[in-house]
């Protein structure tokens, strides 16, 4: 996969950094992601993938999150 | 001047604000270090200069625009209830995120000053902020403070007085929002806030004097559901509101994104924007929280690091308090013979050796030397960050019970009380929710209960047979957990946490926070067990048990295999559960459990009270969180699981 390719932000591999494109949830669910800091974009880093479909951790503005495996599969990311 | 001034305290979750609120008032509102501790507003008052200061604080939110419970609290204060002053507590080593609630209150245009807390903590990651920049862009008050050390405070309360003293109100018809010194939203979203500025003020809607006109617009662009509704209930409100509508299909047009993530993208902006102007980050250090997520995170050895620390803590605690147990025991039992050899007869000696000093000696070295370490290492757990580490590693296995991770935090705290956990289960999103997490909250074992089980079948049988129980109960709850989820059906929200890092716990509020536990436990607690043991012995002269046990008996006695007095402690223990071990002993006049119980029994018993009902404290937090209904609910399903598990292990346990 090469740069500016679109992938799922679970498909991100651990230590890679990828742009936020777009987040295909509900209404609520977006806004609440957008609130956190996640909106197109943004640049963010994936730290650390829990087990199976556990929960990841994101290095975004600076600072940790850790979103479940549901919101995170509707993360859209562009490589960089 | 005014005398009286009403300050809240708001920012994001985890930044310090409950510690600022209890070195202000002298309260001890509950801190730790995780998002969500405060879930209701506190009230406390601060004399100062003079005047009398009352300061409420609030739980953490990201934004006004709230979705658990306790984010609306927030909300409702700050927005509607219109403090004073606010004081936006921020967080300095995260501060571009911080920003983010703040531009949302420059927004509102409150009254406010800044405390840029936890000045060290970012230092000693290397961040420096320039104050004086940062107050210049803000165009409100900046003060550094290390909430933890009391450091800057004063100086806060001074700005905040400063503020209040020089508040002038602004003429609402006269805004234009080009005048905005840091607040620049892309040209579409200003444009369309002047827009909508205009049809609010064409007719005269009311909204506009009640909340500042940039917040009102910017929040019906992002067609917030709460603020939608109050301009409808306004007279001509639905025509208004049509007519935004219909002006706002032009910006719609013009973007594929909602409206929402348009205005909340410049939000972020802004908030990039001030971060970039005035943090420099002095160096990029690999940080300890790094390291130990590294072990404390991993796919495997998360998982066997918090077993370590289980048991750690477990043996740990087991061994501190086997030992000053039997220390103190040794020292009280020289007393007996004192009230033994008083010159009254023996009806008053039991009165006065049974009634009195036995519960209070018994509790003194039973409960007390289990409890000060397990309030000590559950203060470790709270404060140093790791909580949230447990929710991360076991949010897909609460998914399989229709939660997320983080409400197995307020699970958590139940071991040192139920009664917090049930309360703290507002962090999370849905009643459904609520309701599952604190049921399972009444059916962990609180620190009272911890004992009762150390107590007797660590002591007596090994330390690893309590194990044992704890094991089973993890087991209960969570077989509990699954069929709540069945009757209260519902897709679990997916989890949202911010990851606080690592923190050495701060020795004084720490210190503090586990000497509140223990004064709950010696004037609470304490003066229960007296008095329930005074009652117990008038109400065993008075020759009601037998009615009592009569009743309690096919219970107790055949199906839990139980000696019939168990039943009438089992009654006590419902005030406090400390009381069912200590009215054990003095009824039988023995501190030797060994003499009254069969191991056997010592299990059962011990199982059953760790189920059977929650204490009427917990009942009554269980009533305001999750109403009467659910209330009797929980505390029907308590008993039926005592009674259940009890029965099978009574039979199981016969055979071997
Ligand atoms: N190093 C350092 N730590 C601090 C400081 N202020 C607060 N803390 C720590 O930050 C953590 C959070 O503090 P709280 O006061 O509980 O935070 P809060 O803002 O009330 O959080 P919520 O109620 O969850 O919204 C605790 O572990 C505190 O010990 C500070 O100035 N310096
Ligand atoms: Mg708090």
């Amino acid at each position: 996969m090469g740069e500016n390719t679109i992938i799922n932000l679970i498909e991100l591999k651990e230590n890679h950094e990828g742009e936020i494109v777009l987040i295909k949830a509900g209404r609520a669910a977006t806004q609440r992601l957008n609130e956190m800091g996640l909106v197109p974009g943004t640049k963010v880093k994936l730290v650390r993938k829990g087990p199976l479909r556990g929960p990841v951790e994101l290095e975004v503005r600076n600072s940790h999150l850790v979103i479940g495996y549901g919101l995170a599969s509707k993360i859209y990311v562009k490589i960089v | 001047m005014k005398k009286e001034i009403v300050i809240a305290l708001a920012g994001n979750a985890n930044v310090g604000k409950s510690v600022i609120f209890n070195q202000l008032t002298g309260l001890t509102q509950i801190i730790g270090n995780w998002p969500g501790k405060t879930v209701e507003r506190a009230e406390g008052v601060l004399r100062f200069k003079g005047r009398t200061i009352k300061i409420v604080d609030l739980p953490g939110i990201y934004s006004l625009s709230a979705y658990s419970q306790e984010e609306i609290v927030s909300r409702e204060f700050i927005a509607f209830e219109k403090p004073d002053v606010v004081i936006n507590v921020v967080d300095a080593s995260n501060l571009e995120r911080n920003l983010f609630f703040t531009v949302q209150l420059l927004e509102l245009h409150v009254p406010m000053v800044m405390a840029l807390n936890q000045v060290d903590y970012a230092l000693k990651k290397g961040i420096d902020i320039d104050v004086k920049k940062l107050e210049e862009l803000l165009g409100i008050p900046v003060v550094e403070t290390v909430a933890t050390k009391g450091k800057g405070l004063q100086e806060l309360i001074n700005k905040v007085l400063e503020v209040v003293d020089s508040h002038k109100e602004m003429d609402v018809k006269r805004y234009d929002i080009k005048e905005e010194k840091v607040l620049k939203y892309r040209n579409e979203v200003s444009e369309y806030v002047m827009k909508i500025y205009d049809i609010l003020l064409k007719h005269n809607v009311d909204l506009i004097n009640l909340f500042h006109p940039l917040w009102i617009s910017l929040k019906l662009i992002e067609e917030d559901s709460d603020i939608v509704e109050k301009l409808k209930k306004e007279p001509n409100g639905e025509k208004v509101y049509e007519e935004i509508q219909k002006e706002l299909e032009g910006l719609k047009a013009k973007t594929d994104s909602p409206l929402a993530t348009l205005v909340t993208a410049d939000r972020y902006d802004i908030a990039s924007f001030i971060a970039s102007q005035t943090v420099s980050e002095i160096h990029h250090r690999i940080t300890w929280t790094d390291l130990i997520d590294n072990v404390a995170l991993h796919k495997i050895w998360g998982y066997i690091s918090m077993l370590i620390i289980v048991f750690i803590s477990f043996y740990g605690i087991f061994k501190f308090g086997e030992y000053f147990s039997g220390v103190l025991e040794d020292f009280f039992d020289g007393f007996k013979p004192l009230v033994y050899n008083l010159n009254i007869p023996n009806m008053y000696k039991d009165f006065l050796w049974n009634g009195l000093a036995e519960g209070i000696i018994s509790a003194i070295t039973i409960v007390l030397p289990y409890i000060f370490p397990f309030y000590v290492f559950l203060s470790i757990l709270e404060n140093t960050g790791y909580l949230a580490r447990i929710a991360f590693l076991m949010d897909e296995v609460m998914h399989k019970v229709g939660l997320h991770g983080k409400a197995l935090i307020p699970v958590l705290m139940g071991f040192g009380c139920n009664v917090p956990a049930v309360l703290g289960t507002k962090i999370l999103e849905t009643d459904r929710e609520i309701f599952i997490a604190s049921f399972m909250s009444t059916l962990v074992p609180c620190s009272a209960r911890i004992v009762i089980i150390l107590g007797t079948i660590g002591v007596f049988m090994g330390p690893q047979y309590a194990l044992a129980v704890f094991a089973l109960d993890v087991l209960v709850v969570y077989i509990a957990a699954y069929f709540a989820n069945k009757i209260a059906p519902g897709k679990p929200y997916d989890l949202i946490m911010e990851l606080p890092g690592y923190r050495m716990p701060a020795l004084k509020p720490t210190l503090k926070q586990i000497w509140f536990r223990i004064k709950d436990f010696l004037y609470v607690a304490l003066p229960i067990i007296v008095v329930g043991s005074l009652a117990l012995e008038i109400l065993k002269y008075s020759g009601i048990f037998k009615y009592v046990t009569y009743i309690m008996d096919p219970i107790v006695v055949k199906w839990l295999g139980l000696p019939s007095i168990i039943g009438i402690v089992l009654i006590f223990g419902i005030l406090r559960k400390e009381l069912t071990l200590i009215m054990l002993l003095t009824l039988s006049g023995t501190s030797h459990i060994t003499q009254i119980l069969t191991p056997r029994q010592m299990i059962v018993f011990g199982v059953v009270t760790m189920l059977y009902i929650p204490c009427i404290a917990t009942i009554a937090a269980l009533k305001r969180t999750i109403g009467w209904r659910k209330t009797w609910w929980v505390v029907f399903a308590n008993i039926f699981i005592a009674i259940l598990i009890g029965g099978i292990l009574n039979r199981i346990l016969t055979f071997v």
